[in-house]
């Protein structure tokens, strides 16, 4: 049988030696400038092809990736807005009673901000994980589509549609983790702040529920140590995110954003932030009625953020490197 | 003095011939081959003050053809982040040796051997080149040269009878023979 398929396969080869032979043009007549579109469009078929192919066998896991990296980034962009908001409606109460004016009956508590933020948030990432998925599957389309001009469809399908759904992945990276952390960071902070002042004037079994805290001074005039809390935090965001945008372009990730992707960072925020909340909690259980001095206030604000960001961070550095070893990186 | 496209229009006539069908049996198709020749030959025109002895224009066309023919085609980056063999199964296959003539059995088949394996088959059976022309051509060594034909006609087996469907004819049965 073998020596059967053999002599085939030879017969087969001898026919194409000849028919590669037939009608090649003079060498007069194939100058430089011959019309190659014949040549082009099959050469534009058979890499459209191969592109569908590409596009029909690409994991999902790179339109998973970069969904649920824009959606977080939208969530992260919606908890900022959120932190800002708070601090708008803290720092003139005035706000407030507009909003509360427009929404008769909204008793506006702690417990009540920390719903509506947190409904917020989860309906953006919701949205933008539908909105990314719809666009994505949009661009992976145009990506394989031909149109009536080979030659810049030959230009376009020169990239494979995992080339170009990578570039947008990448484009993500560091949006989605420099909001995420800023983000979060700053929200935590405002709450956190909001728990803390509520606790120095309520008995603490009615700190979420107390809705005299937007009347209060307190709230108002103290806003400074959260203002300083959410500029750290948008600035460490910007430092992560940049080095994690330049580690897609460089491939390596600079030394401090790898440091804080190691576990020790982790452990350190952890046992940061239990000092803090224990600290905090004595404080203001000591304090009743009174605030602590400036000094504490912002060494407590201080060491609150460097404990909250060192566990966003390595939290948002361990899923990316989970997200990248999906993607093959 | 000699412009680059004078000497092109010089040296290019008696190897014209071969190379465009070196370059229509490396690619799927005629007209394929024909746009690969013809961007072969642009290159070759912008590299041709780099050559300086006119007696290797032949292996020196053939070694751009090859380049432009692998840099079409390469795609390293998804193979990186898809290392998937598309093997569609020999069932779903219709026997084909039947409908097709064998010039385009034999191109079907070649379509599906390695780059490198596929230009020392073409350039060996097609062009009849010798072990040692083929080695210079393609940069690599004469024992790597005879490994690629060995393992392309292996492979070139193996599609025929996976991928073609192609089957011996069976033979007749003589008296007393158990089948």
């Amino acid at each position: 049988m073998t020596t059967t398929i053999d002599r085939m396969i030879k017969s087969d080869l001898a026919e194409l030696a000849t028919d590669v032979r037939r009608d090649v043009p003079a060498a007069r007549e194939a100058g430089v400038y011959r019309d190659g579109s014949a040549g082009a469009q099959a050469r534009r078929d058979v890499l459209a092809e191969e592109r569908r192919l590409q596009l029909a066998l690409m994991p999902l896991a790179v339109a998973q990736v970069f969904a649920h990296r824009v959606a977080r980034a939208a969530a992260g962009a919606a908890a900022l807005l959120c932190a800002a908001a708070m601090v708008a409606f803290l720092a003139d109460p005035l706000l407030m009673r507009v909003v509360t004016w427009f929404v008769p009956g909204l008793g506006v508590n702690i417990g009540t901000c920390m719903m509506i933020a947190s409904t917020l948030i989860l309906v953006t990432y919701v949205v933008a994980t539908w909105a990314a998925e719809a666009w994505f599957t949009r661009k992976m389309r145009e990506a394989v589509s031909t149109q009536h001009d080979v030659y810049a469809d030959l230009d376009k399908l020169a990239k494979g549609p995992i080339e170009v759904a990578q570039k947008l992945v990448r484009k993500v990276d560091g949006w989605s983790i420099g909001l995420f952390l800023a983000g979060a960071a700053a929200l935590t902070s405002v709450f956190g702040y909001l728990v803390v002042i509520a606790g120095a004037f309520q008995p603490l079994s009615h700190v979420l529920s107390t809705t005299s805290l937007f009347a209060e001074r307190a709230a108002a005039t103290n806003l400074g140590p959260v203002i300083y809390a959410i500029a750290i935090a948008c600035g460490a965001a910007i430092v992560v995110a940049r080095g994690c945008d330049r580690e897609e372009r460089f491939g390596e990730l600079p030394p401090f954003v790898a440091r804080l992707a190691h576990w020790s960072t982790l452990v350190i925020g952890v046992v940061v932030g239990l000092g803090v909340m224990f600290a905090t909690a004595r404080m203001v259980t000591r304090l009743q009625f009174r605030l602590p001095e400036p000094g504490h206030r912002y060494l407590l604000a201080i060491f609150a953020e460097v404990a909250l960001l060192a566990i966003a961070t390595w939290l948002a550095l361990w899923w990316r490197r989970r997200e990248r070893a999906r993607l093959g990186d | 003095m000699e412009t680059p496209g004078q000497r092109l229009q010089r040296l290019l006539p008696p190897v014209h011939d071969g190379a465009v069908a070196f370059a229509r049996g490396v690619c799927r198709s005629r007209a394929e081959g024909d746009d690969l020749f013809q961007e072969a030959l642009l290159r070759a025109l912008d590299k041709l003050p780099a050559l300086r002895d006119d007696g290797a224009f032949k292996f020196w066309l053939y070694r751009v053809i090859v380049s432009v023919h692998r840099n079409r085609y390469r795609k390293s980056f998804w193979r990186r982040l898809l290392p998937l063999e598309i093997e569609p199964a020999a069932p779903e296959r219709p026997r084909v040796d039947d409908e097709l003539g064998g010039a385009e059995r034999a191109r079907l088949a070649l379509a599906e051997l390695p780059h490198d394996q596929r230009e020392a088959i073409v350039l060996f059976e097609l062009e009849g080149w010798k072990v040692e022309e083929i080695a210079e051509v393609l940069g690599v060594s004469i024992s790597a040269v005879k490994s690629r034909l060995v393992r392309g006609r292996e492979r070139l087996r193996a599609v025929y009878t996976k991928r073609l469907g192609v089957t011996a004819p069976r033979a007749s049965l003589v008296p007393g023979e158990i089948p």
